[in-house]
This record gives C-alpha cells, sequence and structure tokens, in this order.
C-alpha cells in the first residue's frame, strides 16, 4: 500500500483522491481482513475539538478499535497513559490531530523509540477549501470536502500494514500554524 | 549519514559494534531513519550541508555503562554529544554541536534517586524530565514544589546545565543556581562527585554546596568538560499560598523609578518573579501599534510621553508573584502599595489571584499560567501559535536571544533600540520598541528577547541567520552580549566575550586540552574545540 513502490504506482493524487471519492475505494477495498486486525491492535487518538478528528474517531471506534481523546491536554496522556503503555505493548500510535499534537508527540515517541512514518497534512481554510498533503508532498486541493476525516479512517487500516522508513517524513513542520486555517495530520508512530 | 570525523566506515561500525557490547543492539541508533530523530526540529540550517546531524546514538542505562562507552569513544576519538530528554528546542534540542558526533542519549537514566522534604531537595538522574518528577512528588504528596521551564518537558539536569531557568522565587529560577551536588564522568571515563558528595559515605551532599577547595560545578554547564550523571536539585517548600499582584505607573519616565523599586523587592527576596509590562506596548507576542510612532526612527521622551497621554492608560505595569503564609503574603502586598505610593506618585494596584496551595487536582487543568506553581505543561506552545508576528507566514521553529543588559531602564531602551535597528536594516518591522520590557527570568539580571523565525526553507533561513548574527553585532557594540544560543550562533556569540584578547576563551581551551585531550566531549560547545579541532574550528 503506501510504501514508497506503491505510492509511486499509484500516485499521492490518486491516493489523496480516494480522500474524497465515495465510490473510489480501490484502496479501501484492498484492504484485507488481516489489514483491520492491524488496526485493532493499536492505539488510535484523535482531539475532539475537531470536527473531522471527531468524525476520523467515530469511524474507528466504529470497527470496534477503542480510541482516546486529546482534547487539549497531551502532557498528562502522555507522561500517564501513553508513554508506558507503548514501552511495554509497542503497539503502533495513529491518529488525527493538530499540527501541534504531532509535533510534540514526534518529539516525545523518540523516548520511546518510535517515529513518524506516515503523515497526510490536512489545511483546512475558513471558507472550507482543504488542502492535502501525503509525507511532504505538494498540496493538492480536493476541493471542500468534509467528511475527510471518515475516509482517513478508512485508509488507516491500510497504512499501519505498510510504512515507510523515508526520513523525509519526520519532522516535516515545526508546531506552528496560519491563525487562518486549521491545520489536521493524520499519522502513524510506530 | 554523516561519519565522526577522520573515521572511516569501519572504524565506526567496529565502534558501534563495541557500544552494542555495552549497551545492547537495541540501544544503538545507526539507521538513517532512526538517527533524524535526533535532528533540531528548530535548526536554522535545515537541510543544509551545516545542518549539524549525528552518526548514531547511544542509550546507557548506568554509569558503568557510560564509563565505557566513553574509553571506547577515547580509543576511536569519536565525540560524544550528550543529551538528557534533548528537547532544548531554540538551542539545538537533540542535534550535535559538530556533525558526525554519538549522541549519547540518557533518556534511560530517568531514576529519581530521592525526594526529600524535609531538607527541600531531589536527587536525579539525566533522563528525569520535570514531568517525572512533578508527578512523582504528587503521587507521593511530598510538600514540594518544583522550579519549571517552560514547555515544561525538558529535563532538571538538562535545563540546568545549560543555564536554563524558571518563574517562581528567585533562587529557584535560576535552575543551575539551584543544583546541589553533581556527579560527573569525566572525559577519560573517570566517576567523580563535587561538593560534600566527595567525602565518601556524606549525607549532606545535597545540603553543602561547596564543601572544601575550589569548586568545579561551574565547568559542567553550557560546556563540554565532563557528562553529568547525578544531580542534586534544591526543591522550594510547598507554599501555603499564592497571590499575584499589580502595580501600574503612569509616565513613561517612571519606567527607572519602577525598576529601582522592583529590585529591592527582589533583591530583598521579597516577591517572586517581576513580570514587566506595558498597558500601551503590549507584550512579546502581541507588539503594539507603534509602526507610525516608530516611523521616523526612535522617538523622543517628549513623543513617547505624549503617546502614553493619548492611549489613556499607564505607561508600564509589574506583577509579582507572592509565595508564603497568607499573613506574610498579604502584609508584603501593604507593604508594596506603601512603597510605591511613597515613590511613584500614581502608582495603581491590583489584586489578580489568590489561591490556597498545593492547587486540588481538579482544578489544574484549568489553571492559566501553571508554570509559576511549578505544574509542568506544553501549553505555551498555544501560545507562540497563535501570535500575531506568525500570522501570515508561520515559522517552523525559532532561535531565540535573550540579551543580558543592565537593570536599569536605560539599559532595557538600548538594547531594544539597537534591535529594532537591526531588523529595520533588513526590511522587518522591529520586534522591540520603546515599550519593550524585560524578562527576569535570573533574579538581579535583565535579559530583552527577540524569538527569529526558522524555518524548512534554506533562503528563508539564511535571512534569519543574518538578522541573528546583525543582533548580536548590534548588541556588542552597546557592550551586551547573550547568555544561551544555539550551536549554530555559538560561535558567534562566544567571540563577543573578547575582554583582554580573548582571555576567558584562551583559559576554557586550556582547561580543555587538560580535561579531555581526545576532545571527545561535544567538541565546540560553546565554542571551546579541542586542540587538534580550534584551527579548522571542526
Amino acid at each position: 500500500m503506501l510504501d514508497r513502490r506503491t505510492t509511486l504506482k499509484l500516485g499521492a493524487t490518486s491516493i489523496l483522491a480516494s480522500l474524497v471519492n465515495l465510490p473510489g475505494q480501490s484502496l479501501a477495498n484492498s484492504s484485507s481482513k488481516s489489514a483491520n486486525t492491524h488496526l485493532l491492535h493499536s492505539h488510535v487518538l484523535f482531539d475532539s475539538q475537531y470536527l473531522e478528528s471527531q468524525s476520523f474517531a467515530a469511524a474507528v471506534k466504529a470497527k470496534g478499535t477503542p480510541i482516546t481523546d486529546i482534547n487539549g491536554n497531551l502532557s498528562n496522556l502522555w507522561y500517564q497513559q501513553l508513554r508506558h503503555q507503548l514501552l511495554s505493548d509497542r503497539k503502533p500510535l495513529l491518529g488525527m490531530t493538530s499540527r501541534l499534537d504531532l509535533f510534540c508527540l514526534e518529539e516525545l515517541a523518540r523516548d520511546v523509540g518510535m517515529k513518524v512514518h506516515l503523515r497526510f497534512d490536512h489545511l483546512i481554510h475558513q471558507n472550507g477549501r482543504v488542502e492535502h498533503q501525503m509525507n511532504g508532498s505538494s498540496f493538492v486541493e480536493l476541493g471542500s470536502k468534509a467528511g475527510f476525516g471518515k475516509k482517513m479512517a478508512e485508509l488507516a487500516d491500510l497504512s499501519l500494514s505498510h510504512q515507510t522508513a523515508e526520513i523525509t517524513v519526520q519532522k516535516l513542520t515545526g508546531p506552528f500554524t496560519p491563525s487562518d486555517k486549521t491545520a489536521l495530520v493524520t499519522w502513524v508512530i510506530s | 549519514m554523516a561519519l565522526p570525523p577522520n573515521l572511516s566506515q569501519a572504524e565506526f561500525n567496529r565502534a558501534l559494534n563495541e557500544f552494542e557490547n555495552v549497551v545492547g543492539a537495541d540501544w544503538v541508533f545507526s539507521s538513517d531513519a532512526d538517527v533524524a530523530l535526533y535532528r533540531d526540529s528548530y535548526s536554522p540550517f535545515w537541510g543544509e550541508a551545516e545542518e549539524r546531524i549525528a552518526s548514531a546514538a547511544v542509550a546507557p542505562d548506568s554509569v558503568e555503562e557510560v564509563q565505557e562507552i566513553v574509553r571506547i569513544a577515547n580509543r576511536y576519538r569519536i565525540p560524544l554529544y550528550p543529551i538528557s530528554t534533548g528537547r532544548n528546542l531554540t538551542y539545538g534540542g537533540a542535534a550535535p554541536t559538530l556533525s558526525g558526533s554519538v549522541v549519547l542519549d540518557l533518556k534511560r537514566m530517568n531514576r529519581i534517586l530521592e525526594v526529600n522534604d524535609e531538607r527541600n531537595y531531589a536527587l536525579v538522574e539525566p533522563g528525569v524530565s520535570y514531568f517525572d518528577l512533578y508527578n512523582y512528588i504528587t503521587e507521593r504528596g511530598l510538600n514540594v514544589m518544583l522550579d519549571i521551564p517552560d514547555p515544561g518537558w525538558g529535563s532538571p539536569m538538562g535545563n540546568s546545565l545549560d543555564h536554563g531557568v524558571g518563574y517562581t522565587m528567585g533562587p529557584y529560577r535560576d535552575h543551575f543556581g539551584s543544583h546541589i551536588g553533581l556527579e560527573i564522568v569525566s572525559a577519560e571515563g573517570e566517576l567523580i562527585r563535587t561538593g560534600a558528595g566527595a567525602i565518601p559515605g556524606s549525607d549532606a551532599w545535597q545540603d553543602f554546596h561547596y564543601g572544601a577547595g575550589p569548586s568545579i560545578d561551574g565547568l559542567f554547564a553550557q560546556s563540554n568538560f565532563g557528562i553529568v550523571t547525578k544531580m542534586g536539585v534544591k526543591l522550594m517548600p510547598m507554599p501555603e499560598t499564592y497571590m499575584t499582584v499589580t502595580v501600574t505607573v503612569p509616565r513613561y519616565q517612571d519606567f527607572q523609578a519602577m525598576i529601582t523599586e522592583v529590585n529591592y523587592l527582589e533583591d530583598s527576596m521579597l516577591v517572586g518573579m517581576p513580570t514587566y509590562g506595558s498597558p500601551v506596548g503590549g507584550g512579546l507576542f502581541d507588539p503594539a501599534p507603534l509602526t507610525e510612532l516608530m516611523q521616523n526612527g526612535w522617538p523622543t521622551t517628549e513623543q513617547l510621553e505624549d503617546f502614553v497621554s493619548a492611549q489613556n492608560k499607564h505607561a508600564w505595569s509589574v506583577s509579582f508573584q507572592l509565595y508564603g503564609p497568607e499573613e506574610i503574603v498579604r502584609a508584603t502586598w501593604v507593604a508594596i502599595q506603601r512603597r510605591f505610593s511613597e515613590k511613584i506618585p500614581g502608582s495603581a494596584f491590583e489584586e489578580d489571584v489568590f489561591y490556597n496551595l498545593p492547587i486540588p487536582a481538579e482544578d489544574i487543568p484549568a489553571l492559566p499560567d501553571k508554570a509559576r506553581l511549578g505544574i509542568p505543561n506544553l501549553e505555551i506552545f498555544h501560545i507562540v501559535n497563535r501570535n500575531p508576528m506568525n500570522d501570515n507566514d508561520p515559522p517552523d521553529g525559532h532561535a531565540d536571544m535573550f540579551t543580558m543588559t543592565p537593570r536599569t531602564a536605560e539599559g532595557v531602551h538600548t538594547a531594544s533600540k539597537v534591535l529594532a535597528e537591526a531588523y529595520q536594516e533588513f526590511g522587518f518591522a522591529p520586534a522591540t520598541h520603546p515599550f519593550t520590557t524585560p524578562i527576569t527570568f535570573y533574579s538581579r539580571a535583565f535579559v530583552v528577547a527577540v524569538l527569529i523565525p526558522t524555518w524548512r526553507d534554506p533562503a528563508k533561513n539564511a535571512v534569519s541567520r543574518a538578522l541573528y548574527e546583525k543582533c548580536l553585532d548590534k548588541i556588542a557594540e552597546q557592550g551586551m552580549g547573550t547568555y544561551r544560543t544555539n550551536p549554530a550562533f555559538q560561535e558567534h556569540a562566544i567571540s563577543k566575550y573578547s575582554f583582554n584578547d580573548n582571555a576567558l576563551l584562551k583559559y576554557q581551551e586550556k582547561l580543555k586540552d587538560s580535561i579531555d585531550p581526545n576532545g571527545i566531549i561535544s567538541p565546540g560547545r560553546y565554542g571551546i574545540w579541542p586542540a587538534h579541532m580550534r584551527n579548522n574550528r571542526g
């Protein structure tokens, strides 16, 4: 799936297009039952302050996977729960969060020997336009597409079974975002 | 992947094997993806040849493992770069000063060895974070309070050894100044303890700082003379109450009188961190709309007084943090009001918040300004994230520059003026102005802050670097310097400490040559290079 070869073969645009093309579920349909089990064996984070992240979480939860809400308090979640869990079970960490929270998680994950393997950046303009970017490639605007959170949850199965070790996907941005946009990120840390 | 200087890949592979024999293969990181985790997220050289990149990282679990790693490094002459949590963003983070260094990641040495709430200290290993120590204290109901940096995800040891600072009472805000006792692995692998800890069997290691003879503790902060493996930390007894109060003074020219009074209060240890501000001038993340006022250069005092009058607000403010029993805190506030009223006519006073301590757990999440109560958090990222300076083109990080100024109004204004000139020379709106106020991270000291953006874009970084260096040059012309800086600027910053033909650096180099003859610990940190790298400067 989203290893480098597959990415090049499919093209980032087509992968991103699946974010908005409901019938275009070639990627989602190619997921197998085994891919679904990957999701069940991971920690999934979302942030209830963001609608798309809520949609993402709802879709993940509908598959029977437990979800955890950061809700603006990442530090407590990390130091009192996640860090210990990851050290003991080594499960991948998947989420849709703010860019700031991913920045912090990426720094913190080094403590447990984990790193970002995949990231989709979603820039939501105030007028509803959404731009998406996969692993630092060019931003692709795919119209005003509310509901990409749900679609990202569908792609999440695949992302956990195939991850890139490219260093170019790491530390793509700092923590800051323009004040006139919302920057969300869907990511895998493992 | 970068290699250590003057080492072939084959030699380095042998060294890595030896490291693995000490710490286990799981704790030696040499793949490109693993080493990339140690990049400086705020690097002013991101993606460029000059970006400082490690060759590998090694994570020992004990002092004995550190000693053995040091011995191996000496055999191969591999530079090591010790980090604790490696999250000292704006000052280099986990990235080494010299590319090709092996990061000595001390995160696994994360034991809290003792917290004593009768003698009020903690003894910690390098990998203990402020969050870890806070949780330890809270879970056990110990009657002490931390002084923390903001954000709080670093470590007491790492922050102290980089001259980091906090937000409470004077003796605790200077984190290195409030350490008490060190254990160090020398560059040759010897184990040393300082102060009373050098007496075998001493139980006073975290009580008595100096001991007899010269104290060498200062050699290990912002330096490369050894690897600290234990550190004592003085802790403030949990105060009974906490109150913040604010005083404002009306006129632009009242600033010096205000400073004199604040100096009296803080040097008498009657108040915690004073926070200066300006009701008309905005703050660090909210610069005042002074463009029109400054369009013809630095305004005159008369113009500034007119500006203040037109705003119908007071010119300056200072907030105090008061800690202690309620009767003392309230009596201190009464005394503050009396003194200001006597010395600066027109002073106004406001009581802000009052808390009984400790704060109940259920009230903490909603608490603003947690740092002043020693509660680690990451909320400062939200503040910096949304400041007006970032609106249109948010940077990927920032390189902070704190100018040390005299504790006078003139000192603050001089620094603000020359920094504004530097920004204007580059065509930027000035980050400082006539109402810029100092920050009192250290008691008895002022710094004036500018946060220069860093990027993933080399062209933008080139401009930021040039601006930073221009700022260093301009403050040096005024006899001022910075106390802490990113490795990208350390040589430049240290070059300004040039009294008597750079006598200070020469002395440090003599020490380096003696203490670390193979030059394996953090070569180049704060301008101190081992002899064999000195002429080429790495």
